[in-house]
């Protein structure tokens, strides 16, 4: 049986060469590297890639380790250059390990990004979530549900996350710096902490506080689930929950008459999209200083800021509406 | 009911006050009715309506359940603070056989979580008497094993409420006789708790293994026979509380419950359930989990600023055990002393 296993190994490895081998013509190949194999919001990234090589006429290659390692990403990035192959895009498993990996690459003049995850030494972080954009969708949810005025408020996750806590000040500027948001009265910002019972707790506790209460928004996965479920569980409440929240987890509360009629998060194809045209538009030239932007093949313009630690970094575009309609087709994927 | 007493000590004689005093759970009820009064006012007379109270019941059932069980382990001198991820476990393995429509039945759900939480206790038991291993060291290892456990069997995904089964998601939500069916589980189970320490010999064991375990040796008790039961029994309980989260929120996520141990043995010992074993009732564990639910809940209706509101919590339970301490320590002295005359 082992013996069985080995040569099956060898095969397989034999078979692995061989498409190593097919990189090596001289079509020009792009790479996407995942943090693992197996994660279904991975493959939607990869499959976004494809279809932007496959538009640009490029060939699209996907290596991933087995599991989330960092180690693994190294070696694998190694053999690209080997290949190689004219650009890299990677989703790190480490935000430093693997530095001189990816500067041997770019030394070598492969274009290097990072999507996802961001990591030393990469030359551009496709960032799916600006935090401007993100407070923009929030507020117009909140603007959108409440029909223009009214009381909202905020249950966020702890009272010292970084995104949200980043998400809730950019809130709070749009809303303050635009006359149309006059009429929306923010009541209060409350912490669940992300946990079931402590953001069960805070809700119904501003269920009670705020009577006149229209809008809760929460911009994290496992508040928006406590929340959603305690207007569920209170059809007459009349509250509705807006915010970011993983499809596969709302399906039970998103649509037109349920507890939350939208929601956002980032869209993983247009993640792996954007990295391809990213890597093209540094292999041609455009990309300049920070502060400048350019227009990538896609058509898009998109500008040009300081990353940490990438050197630059663009921001993908709006988070990704889910509605009633797509929720289910969604719900598969992640 | 609170106010009721409050009424009737006041009435009565200044001896039948102290008399009532005497006991541990008439202090701990008495911080427990000034805590309520304070959040009552605090509030503006929020806190005391019906939605509150059932919103509490509701959403703390699962503490004052684990409460019971952690106070069995505690009366044999033991600790476990391996709870959170026994709960985490079971209702994972539990929600996503649901998944996978293995389990059809809501009530086969939650025997099947008390089954594996059942097993999860067996382990540490185990690993305490046999491995002589000191039971915070045994959790503390076995907590890891048991929470990597629960990504390892989900993938590190979550059990979403779509695939859990219909029956078990409304029983969390429904109601008997205007009660939560969630704090029927905790009345049931403080009747048999009552029960179970008071009337059967299994019952009077525990104690006597946690006052004293030489004593109990020599008179014969199988001392590492009564622990493993006992931590059984708590992984039991564990498991239960894992079907009771796991209906009430509708979701399973690897990280649930995680730190859900502190509370629980605040609970314990804010109830005056001593760490060195033997002493305690299953009274005042159900006072103490009440004190902690009431603490938790009221915090941010009192209006209280997050960066806050973790060291209120943490102030009122120290303060919550020291006038409980000093109040007991009190009436021993005067206990001893009348039997001294």
């Amino acid at each position: 049986m082992k013996k069985l296993i080995a040569m099956l190994l060898a095969v397989v490895m034999v078979l692995g060469l061989v498409a190593c081998n097919g990189g090596k013509s001289n079509e020009p190949v792009y790479a996407i590297i995942c943090k693992d194999a197996s994660n279904p919001y991975m493959s939607r990234m990869v499959q976004g890639f494809t279809e932007a090589c496959n538009k640009l006429g490029i060939k699209a290659l996907e290596k991933s380790p087995e599991t989330t390692s960092a180690e693994d990403q190294i070696a694998i990035i190694n053999d690209l250059v080997a290949q190689g192959v004219k650009g890299i895009a990677i989703a790190a498993n480490d935000a430093a390990a693997l530095k001189a990996t990816i500067k041997a690459a770019t030394d070598r003049g492969i274009a290097v990004v990072t999507l996802d995850s961001d990591t030393d030494g990469s030359q551009m972080f496709v960032n799916q979530a600006g935090v401007k954009e993100v407070a923009q969708v929030l507020v117009d949810s909140v603007f959108d549900m409440t029909g223009g005025e009214g009381e909202f408020a905020v249950l966020s996750a702890s009272s010292t996350a970084t995104n949200q806590n980043a998400w809730i000040a950019a809130m709070d500027t749009i809303i303050k710096g635009d006359s149309k948001y006059a009429k929306l009265k923010w009541v209060e910002t409350v912490y669940g902490d992300d946990e079931s019972q402590k953001s069960t707790d805070e809700m119904q506790n501003l269920m009670t506080k705020y009577p006149n209460l229209e809008v809760v928004c929460c911009p994290t996965t496992v508040g928006v689930l406590a929340a959603a479920q305690v207007v569920a569980n209170n059809p007459d409440c009349g509250i509705k929950i807006a915010g970011l929240g993983l499809p596969s987890e709302m399906k039970d509360y998103v649509g037109e008459d349920k507890a939350c009629p939208y929601m956002y998060l980032w869209n993983p194809i247009d993640v792996g999209n954007c990295a391809a045209y990213m890597i093209k538009s540094i292999l041609d030239g455009k990309v300049g200083a920070v502060g400048t932007s350019f227009t990538a093949d896609n058509g898009k313009t998109y500008e040009i800021s300081a990353g940490d630690p990438a050197e630059k970094q663009i921001i993908v575009g709006p988070p990704f509406q889910f509605t009633g309609e797509n929720i289910n087709d969604w719900a598969g994927v992640y | 009911m609170n106010k009721k007493t409050d009424n009737k000590t006041n009435n009565k004689s200044f001896s039948k006050v102290f008399g009532l005093l005497r006991s541990r759970e008439a202090s701990l009820l008495l911080v427990m009715i000034l805590l309520v009064a304070v959040i009552q006012w605090r509030s503006g007379g929020m806190f005391l309506t019906g939605t509150v109270l059932t919103q509490l019941t509701q959403n703390y059932a699962y503490t004052m359940v684990l409460s019971f069980g952690m106070f069995l382990v505690l009366l044999i001198g033991g600790i476990d603070i391996s709870i959170g991820a026994t709960l985490a476990l079971s209702g994972m393995s539990t929600s996503l056989l649901m998944a996978e429509g293995i389990i059809k039945n809501p009530l086969l759900a939650f025997l099947f979580s008390i089954l594996v939480g059942t097993i999860c206790g067996c382990i540490i038991g185990v690993t305490i008497t046999k491995g002589k291993v000191i039971p915070i060291i045994a959790t503390l290892g076995l907590q890891y094993i048991f929470r990597g456990l629960t990504y390892m069997v989900s993938g590190s995904k979550w059990v979403s409420s779509d695939q859990m089964l219909a029956g078990y998601k409304s029983f969390a939500q429904g109601s008997f006789l205007g009660l939560n069916n969630l704090f029927w589980i905790v009345i049931v189970l403080f009747v048999v708790m009552l029960v179970f320490l008071k009337w059967t010999n299994f019952g009077r064991q525990i104690y006597e293994v946690g006052s004293n375990p030489d004593a109990a040796r020599i008179s014969g008790i199988r001392i590492d026979r009564v622990k493993i039961t006992v931590y059984a029994i708590n992984g039991a309980i564990a498991g239960l509380a894992g079907a009771m989260y796991t209906s009430m929120y509708a979701t399973a996520q690897g990280n649930m419950a995680n730190g859900a141990e502190m509370d629980v043995i605040a609970a314990c010992v804010i109830g005056g359930v001593s760490l060195d074993g033997g002493q305690g009732s299953v009274t005042g564990v159900l006072l103490g989990a009440t004190t902690i639910a009431i603490i938790s809940k009221s915090l941010s209706l009192v209006g209280i600023d997050a960066f806050w509101q973790q060291a209120l919590k943490g102030a009122i339970i120290a303060v919550a055990v020291l006038v409980n301490v000093i109040v007991q320590r009190n009436a021993a002295r005067k206990a001893l002393e009348g039997r001294e005359i």
